[in-house]
């Protein structure tokens, strides 16, 4: 089992790094700095006379963006899909996908290359997908969360562009259910109109959709066109993390008369 | 400079951090109250102790989910006076203090078990920590080794306890000044999701003990004259003592409001077994206006799981007592449980349809959770059925059917069922506020305004079952393993569940408006 937050923290930093720079998430989640799952304090004046349910304690509030874990009875069969030249790579290139025994994407999970010591890693974003330059030829090995019975031995020459696809196997017994993980996603207004989903959790496919209007999705930010009729309307986003989690978060958009529009 | 800065939760006023500082105080020290209801507070705490530089910090954590928050705020409070002793308490603390005071050097001690006197001579003793050994119910580190001193024996008489330190005025809602209060300490059952028989049961002395009648209302009297409070929000273990006592107990409750001619409204936790219908209307007639009942299940299967020792049964004739009495009948539910199985989660819903389906109470269900110091958690831990860390445990419900209707559940009720602006609790805080407008504002009530709201939680409660339904379809009849499938159901279902709470929302809103205007506030 991989834990960032259990590894050492120059590999918690380069992990991270790694997720930063391959934007490890799709194009419409973000990472959240802090920890956004707090829920919303009560308004003053609006008395808490009622006893708290109980909280599920698998909620988990990560201090830093965790990626999935490898689970037992789970394996991954890699194959080389084709192998391409090109001139303008300096070394070599390899770019694959991960996807679940149902061919649904799989993101949050570390993938890493390795040579003689020396090691490259990456997280495979909402799509599944990952991608490595190697700076020279030789004899890697690629592999999923550390699953070194699996991992796929690569013979790069230079100019090659490899790609790769890994499949997700179970041993029979140890099938698991979907929605493994209590997380969290939020929404938080960028600006007027402009909105951005949040999560500490990488690697999740978000899908945006509104009651009213006409969404306008510019990258990992969706923008709002609301409509001529006054109402309420309503932004929602899931979050989905395939097996490990899905989340979803709503806000409430109104539309005045006077074509004010204020978030409720 | 003070000397103790007490930390604790204040959605409604803290007791326990009261009762800590009405100690402290009788006995000359100087101390302060902070508020940490949520995380966002960290920075006023924080400047609050850098303003006041207490000696000690005592955090007060009730609940086991708050307790990475609080330790954050510990690790801030300790960058900001890096002299101060920081010390932790509460239910969760007692039942960890080894795990915490190995796991997180910030804290410098853990108070176990009923905290008053604990507290009391660790402050007394603060700067001799040579004699900290001799603090019952203290656990602290020296040289490197955690110490954990033998428990201290529970308070035996009640009484003998100043009355909590209201600082500040109580809160008000509907012009109504409202107090959380207690009449008694521990519980006579041992359920086996709860602490409370753990709590007090690892120290010497009886575990359910009642304040006096007199004293009571001493209490009750004091704050009704001095901050006009009208209704009183009871948070005992157990309202009730066992058997017959509970008739004796409030015929002299009964005696004593009405000799004090106290016009109050009141708020009551007890079981279902406590409910017999001439004590309920005896209970009415003196000013309970609404009981929570620990009912917790539909299912006589999971009762016994629960260790509950009551019948299905027993819990349905206890709400129709209430129902029928005209008391509103709070309940919650724990659906799921680590051996919840199809037969149990078909009763349930039938239960829940039954129970809330016309909308006489709403509908607050989930899961057991496994709590420190609960006789779950040990029966887990020895069947090895536990994930997690003793900061948070998880489990997997055995059939994989009924746990697949959990997740489905939490991944998309969890903002209606959990949330303080979640429709369930708005709808709750709604039926609390009819029972004032009826009883408080009697000469303005509308029996139009309960029948409205009456009809917005039927709606609520049926959705949510109409919901639940479909998913325990899907967990039957369809391939649970298909994370596509599943997935795709869940999103749609969230959908559906956050556009209905929209409109459900706006109708709240609008009968609180109708309500506000009826009692021109």
């Amino acid at each position: 089992m991989i834990r960032l937050d259990k590894l050492p923290k120059n590999v918690q930093k380069s992990i991270l790094a790694v997720i930063f720079f391959f934007g490890g998430t799709s194009a419409s989640c973000r990472l959240a700095p802090p920890i956004v799952c707090d829920p919303a304090p009560p308004p003053s004046v609006t008395p808490m006379l009622c006893d708290p349910p109980p909280m599920p304690s698998s909620t988990p509030t990560p201090q830093v963006a965790l990626t999935t874990t490898i689970a037992p009875g789970q394996h991954f069969t890699g194959k080389i899909v084709q192998t391409t030249s090109n001139p303008e790579l300096a070394g070599a290139a390899v770019e694959g996908t991960v996807v679940d025994q149902y061919g649904q994407p799989l993101g949050g999970l570390l993938v890493t290359l390795t040579r003689d010591g020396w090691q490259a890693r990456a997280i495979s974003d909402g799509a599944g997908t990952f991608s490595f330059e190697v700076p020279e030829a030789g004899t890697y090995v690629l592999a999923v969360e550390g699953d070194q019975a699996d991992a796929l031995t690569l013979e790069l020459k230079l100019h090659d562009q490899v790609t790769v696809e890994w499949a997700e196997t179970w041993d029979s017994s140890q099938v698991p259910l979907p929605l493994a993980e209590v997380r969290t996603v939020e929404i938080v207004r960028q600006d007027r109109l402009t909105f951005a989903a949040a999560t500490p959790w990488v690697g999740a496919r978000c899908g945006w959709s509104v009651s009213g209007g006409t969404l306008v999705e510019e990258g990992e930010h969706v923008v709002w066109q609301p409509p001529a009729k006054p109402g309420r309307y309503l932004l929602q986003v899931v979050a989905d993390w395939g097996r490990t989690g899905l989340a979803v978060d709503a806000v409430v958009l109104v539309v005045e008369r006077d074509g004010r529009v204020t978030v409720g | 400079m003070t000397d103790v800065l007490l930390v604790g939760a204040e959605e409604l006023e803290n007791l326990a951090t009261r009762y800590l500082a009405a100690v402290l105080r009788q006995h000359g020290y100087s101390v302060q109250l902070a508020a940490f209801s949520t995380a966002a507070e960290m920075d006023a705490v924080v400047w609050q102790a850098r303003v006041t530089r207490p000696r000690l910090i005592g955090l007060s954590v009730i609940f086991q989910y708050r307790a990475p928050e609080f330790l954050a705020l510990a690790a801030s409070l300790r960058r900001a006076l890096p002299r101060a002793h920081i010390t932790m308490g509460g239910h969760f603390p007692t039942f960890a203090a080894r795990e915490l005071l190995c796991d997180f050097p910030v804290l410098d001690s853990v108070v176990r078990g009923e905290g008053e006197f604990a507290l009391l001579e660790l402050v007394q003793k603060l700067d001799s920590p040579e004699v900290w050994g001799d603090v019952l119910g203290l656990s602290f580190r020296r040289a490197g080794e955690i110490v954990e001193n033998p428990p201290r024996p529970l308070i035996a008489d009640l009484d003998a306890l100043p009355f909590p330190a209201r600082d500040t005025p109580p809160q008000h809602h509907l012009g109504v000044g409202y107090s959380p209060i207690v009449g008694s300490r521990g519980c006579y059952r041992d359920c086996a999701f709860c602490s409370i028989r753990s709590f007090y049961g690892s120290s010497h002395g009886k575990i359910q003990r009642f304040r006096s009648v007199p004293n009571l209302v001493d209490e009750m009297e004091a704050l009704v004259h001095r901050f006009g409070v009208r209704f009183f929000v009871f948070n005992d273990d157990e309202w009730f003592p066992a058997g017959q006592a509970r008739y004796e107990r409030v015929a002299a409750l009964e005696a004593a409001l009405e000799r004090r001619r106290l016009d109050v409204i009141m708020s009551i936790k007890c079981r279902a077994d406590d409910v017999e219908e001439d004590l309920f209307r005896r209970l009415l007639g003196m000013g309970v206006v609404r009981a929570y009942v620990g009912v917790e299940s539909g299912s006589d299967h999971s009762l016994q799981t629960l260790n509950k020792h009551t019948t299905v049964a027993q819990n349905r004739r206890a709400l129709e007592i209430l129902h029928r009495v005209g008391m509103l009948a709070d309940f919650g539910l724990i659906i799921f449980d680590p051996d919840s199985t199809v037969e149990d989660m078909r009763a349930n819903l039938d239960f829940m349809r039954e129970m809330g389906g016309t909308g006489l109470a709403p509908l607050s269900f989930g899961r057991m959770e496994v709590y420190a110091g609960t006789p779950i958690l040990g029966r887990l831990q020895a069947q090895r059925r536990l994930a997690g860390t003793y900061m948070a445990w998880n489990y997997a419900i055995a059939d994989a059917r009924v746990e697949m209707l959990w997740r489905l559940m939490i991944a998309t009720m969890r903002h209606r069922q959990y949330d303080n602006l979640g429709l369930a609790k708005q709808c709750s805080i709604a039926c609390y506020e009819l029972m004032m407008v009826k009883y408080l504002h009697a000469s303005r009530y509308d029996p139009a305004l309960g029948q409205a709201l009456q009809d917005i939680v039927a709606r609520v409660n049926n959705h949510s079952l109409a919901i639940l339904e479909e998913m325990f379809d899907l967990a039957l009849h369809e391939d649970i393993h298909n994370t596509a499938l599943v997935n795709t159901q869940a999103a749609a279902w969230a959908g559906r569940i956050n556009l209905f709470d929209m409109e459900m929302e706006a109708e709240l809103q609008n009968w609180r408006e109708r309500v506000a205007r009826r009692i021109g506030a």
